[in-house]
């Protein structure tokens, strides 16, 4: 007979739990697990009743136990939110298009409207054909940039007022670190705050915050919930790739480093003297943005114009060569413009099409 | 499978070995060294590097108050950054001989070789730093726990930490400070909480010798890649609260003693570089992780991480250095608030924090606390700081010298103390913790009582 759970003194232990290296067994795990999520959202006050909150569902494991959790504490808490699932659909055959396989089953285990908003359907281009224009250097900058928006517009359509992300406690440290490093003075002081709202965008929240990448896939491995877990073909991003291997290692030193960063990271205050980036809004698709024009409008741009590397690196020297932007160029419909979707109710899967173009 | 950012960034952005192999400054000479992206000539070197060191230390003399004759300290570890440090403080104390900056310069060592079983450095220090004849203070970590290293100067009290996690204030008893110090140390069982306890343990204990020694300033070696380790590590320990104090230029978080950092600037490489052309001889100190591998603890782990990358990317020292710099102490920090083992600032309420993200205890078992605090007291009894978390609700008198104590210790040092194994040894915390708990408690006292008459009160405690 092994040793017994610590909380509950009465089942058998069967697991360590990575975040204390408590040994636990099954029940008391989920209670605290699901606990601690719990009490993030309403010290935070993420929520208000009635709020219609987008579920961003990639199909990963951070996201499947996200849908989950996120029903299962909407239930068992009343808060009295409508959840939806969002997904993007960056175009990337043999990953996203399995993957998205795994989040349309989700649809139907939770019983949750389900909106996907395609690159294509966006930008006028797959991550595929990206990547052909640029190839692999860079691209994983195009995806990271278009996904942001892209969820913001998502959300505009199935007319939220929030959208959870399924960002872990291991992905906030990593990012604490990474902005460190790069010296990201503003988006250091960002990155720990659990819910960012601009004035009139849509709140966007992770309730992971605290949550360990371990005991997710403890969650799902036990809850056997089914998820997709490849990684991204297009992947390797080699700076990030250090601070990650580096936040595992301080992880097997001492496992209360990653709550640790994060306790660090939400102590920091700057300067009042340093300059921050005025938050501002695009001037080209009224997107959120610090710049006249938005990373994505620039990238799109650079794209479009076969000048790819317009919005990585120099912009301003790439302008003085080339010059402004033609006018017949495409560019993103304007952000106020985003139809609503009416029949919100139905589980809505546009760009069914698009996508089988792409496979060609 | 690194490859891909980096191609792009040696393209566009960094020049690894520049074309010119004239010195960049003088244009002329030939050079002969590389640091970062420019290359110097001998002359011009040293130039540039005695400037950086003393644009650090005029900025510190115009932000305090003392025109001339501070009395002044400097914290020698007898490597090589600190001895750059002392030579270049002499340089320019001595630069024009009848208005000297600093009435006085001491120099002091803290002996640290009781913990490798090592012959002591002592005689070794003294002999480098004898030819400045400066006062030469020497200093073994043990006696830390002498009565007269407190505030009050003569402290007997210690907090001795039993095997049934009780905490306890007692007269200090007749074992060695050497045995004390090495029980500690020895019951800690990882590695990253014994070097953080030693150097904060060194921090005090430095503090209270410039205090106890009339300097008003103190000089220590950290050089820009130290700094930038230790800010990086600090985060990774929790201390991002107190780590704008921790690597600034200058603080005076200690009140009368400042803290001066002028070799902020300086990478380690260019020290060296230094430190060889004008033949200064550094002492070898061993540390507790010296030579162990990477993830012997956080600190080595740390090292080894951005020693790494700023070979590969020779900008991560100064981009770090630059982030930590922009870092400002809270405006919630109160002088009050200090934590009685590392004496940094603590947050307010962090164990509630803690307590709401890291849930131990189910609803049902809630209700028979009692017992339940019993048994996860023996079932963890080398967790002690989860003991202490969870003797909350239980109002004996023992288990209230254990809130206290808890309470009275930053969110790092509670981590810290986790690591604390209990044995049937004792395990004895220095006097200078004692007496900063009593302090504690004292002004708590206070704030009860005022709290209690607040009413009949017509003015604010200053007017009184």
């Amino acid at each position: 007979m092994g040793r017994l759970c610590v909380i509950c003194d009465k089942e058998r232990a069967i697991i360590k739990r990575p975040k204390t290296s408590q040994q636990l067994c099954r029940e008391c795990f989920y209670y605290v697990f699901e606990t601690e999520i719990h009490n993030a959202i309403v010290d935070n006050k993420l929520f208000k009743k009635g709020d219609r909150v987008a579920i961003a569902a990639s199909g990963g494991k951070d996201s499947t136990v996200l849908a989950h959790v996120m029903k299962l504490l909407n239930e068992r808490y009343q808060y009295g939110l409508e959840l939806f699932l969002l997904s993007i659909d960056e175009g990337i055959t043999g990953y996203r298009d399995d993957s998205l396989e795994t989040v349309k089953r989700n649809q139907q285990q939770y019983d949750l409207p389900l909106k996907i908003v395609s690159y294509s359907e966006l930008y006028g281009w797959s991550m595929d054909q990206i990547v052909k224009e640029v190839g692999l250097k860079n691209n994983c900058t195009f995806c990271g940039v278009f996904r942001r928006q892209a969820l913001d517009r998502g959300a505009v359509m199935l007319n939220v007022d929030h959208i959870v992300t399924g960002h872990n406690a291991d992905d906030i440290a990593e990012t604490v670190l990474m902005n460190i490093l790069r010296g990201d003075i503003a988006r250091l002081q960002r990155c720990t705050e659990i819910c960012t709202t601009g004035d009139e965008c849509i709140r966007r929240s992770k309730p992971f915050k605290y949550t360990y990448e371990k005991e997710i896939v403890m969650y799902a491995y036990f809850k056997k919930l089914d998820y997709f877990s490849t990684e991204c073909i297009y992947s390797p991003n080699s700076y990030r790739g250090h601070a990650r291997t580096f936040l595992k290692d301080l992880e097997t030193i001492r496992p209360s480093a990653i709550i640790d960063i994060i306790h660090s990271g939400e102590a920091f205050e700057i300067k009042k003297e340093v300059k921050l980036p005025i938050q501002g809004v695009c001037k080209r698709c009224g997107y959120m943005s610090s710049n006249e024009l938005c990373k994505a409008c620039v990238l799109l741009e650079g794209l479009n114009r076969g000048l790819p590397k317009l919005g990585i690196g120099k912009t301003h020297r790439m302008r003085k060569i080339h010059g402004d932007m033609p006018q017949d160029t495409a560019i993103i419909p304007h952000f106020n413009n985003i139809k609503i979707d009416d029949n919100e109710n139905n589980n809505v899967i546009i760009d069914e099409s698009n996508k089988s173009k792409e496979k060609l | 499978m690194c490859s891909i950012q980096e191609e792009t960034l040696l393209e566009s952005n960094v020049k690894i070995k520049p074309t010119t192999k004239n010195c960049v400054k003088c244009k002329t000479a030939k050079a002969i060294i590389l640091v970062r992206h420019s290359t110097y000539c001998k002359k011009c070197f040293q130039h540039v590097f005695v400037g950086k060191f003393r644009k650090n230390v005029e900025k510190s003399r115009t932000a305090s108050n003392f025109s001339s004759g501070e009395k002044v300290m400097i914290g020698f570890s007898g490597g090589t950054s600190s001895r750059a440090m002392l030579q270049l403080i002499s340089e320019y104390n001595e630069a024009i001989p009848h208005k000297r900056v600093y009435s006085e310069i001491v120099v002091c060592h803290i002996d640290e070789s009781l913990l490798l079983n090592q012959k002591s450095t002592i005689p070794q220090i003294e002999q480098s730093v004898r030819k400045y004849n400066y006062p030469f203070i020497g200093l073994y970590l043990q006696d830390i726990y002498n009565s007269d290293v407190t505030k009050n100067g003569c402290y007997n009290s210690v907090i001795e930490i039993a095997i049934d996690a009780k905490i306890s204030q007692q007269e200090d008893s007749t074992i060695s400070s050497s045995e004390k110090l090495l029980s500690l140390l020895n019951n800690i069982s990882k590695l990253t909480a014994k070097e953080d306890f030693i150097w904060y343990l060194k921090l005090c204990y430095l503090i209270d010798t410039a205090r106890k020694n009339g300097c008003t300033r103190l000089f220590l070696g950290d050089c820009s890649t130290r700094l930038s380790i230790k800010i990086i590590s600090l985060t990774s320990k929790g201390r991002g609260f107190s780590l704008p104090l921790e690597t600034s230029s200058e603080t005076d978080w200690f009140e009368d003693v400042i803290i001066t950092r002028p070799m902020k600037d300086m990478l380690a490489k260019e020290i060296g570089i230094y430190n060889q052309f004008i033949g200064l001889d550094d002492v070898y100190i061993q540390g507790v992780t010296s030579m162990m591998h990477a993830k012997a603890s956080i600190e080595r782990l740390t090292e080894d991480f951005i020693v790494g990358l700023e070979k590969e990317f020779p900008s991560t020292v100064s981009t770090i250095a630059r982030t930590g710099a922009k870092l400002t102490p809270s405006d919630s920090i109160m002088k009050e608030n200090r934590c009685v083992v590392c004496l940094m600032p603590y947050q307010e309420n962090n164990k509630i924090w803690q307590n709401r993200i890291i849930v131990m205890t189910i609803p049902s078992s809630q209700k028979s606390n009692e017992c339940n605090d019993i048994r996860l007291n023996c079932s963890r009894n080398i967790a002690l700081g989860d003991c202490i978390s969870c003797c909350d609700d239980t109002n004996n008198d023992e288990s209230m010298a254990n809130v206290e104590f808890a309470d009275s210790l930053c969110y790092a040092c509670r981590v810290n103390i986790r690591d604390i194994k209990l044995t049937d040894k004792k395990i004895i915390l220095p006097p200078y913790v004692a007496e900063g708990v009593e302090e504690r408690k004292k002004n708590f006292n206070r704030k009860q009582m005022k709290k209690h008459i607040e009413e009949y009160l017509l003015c604010s405690e200053e007017e009184l």
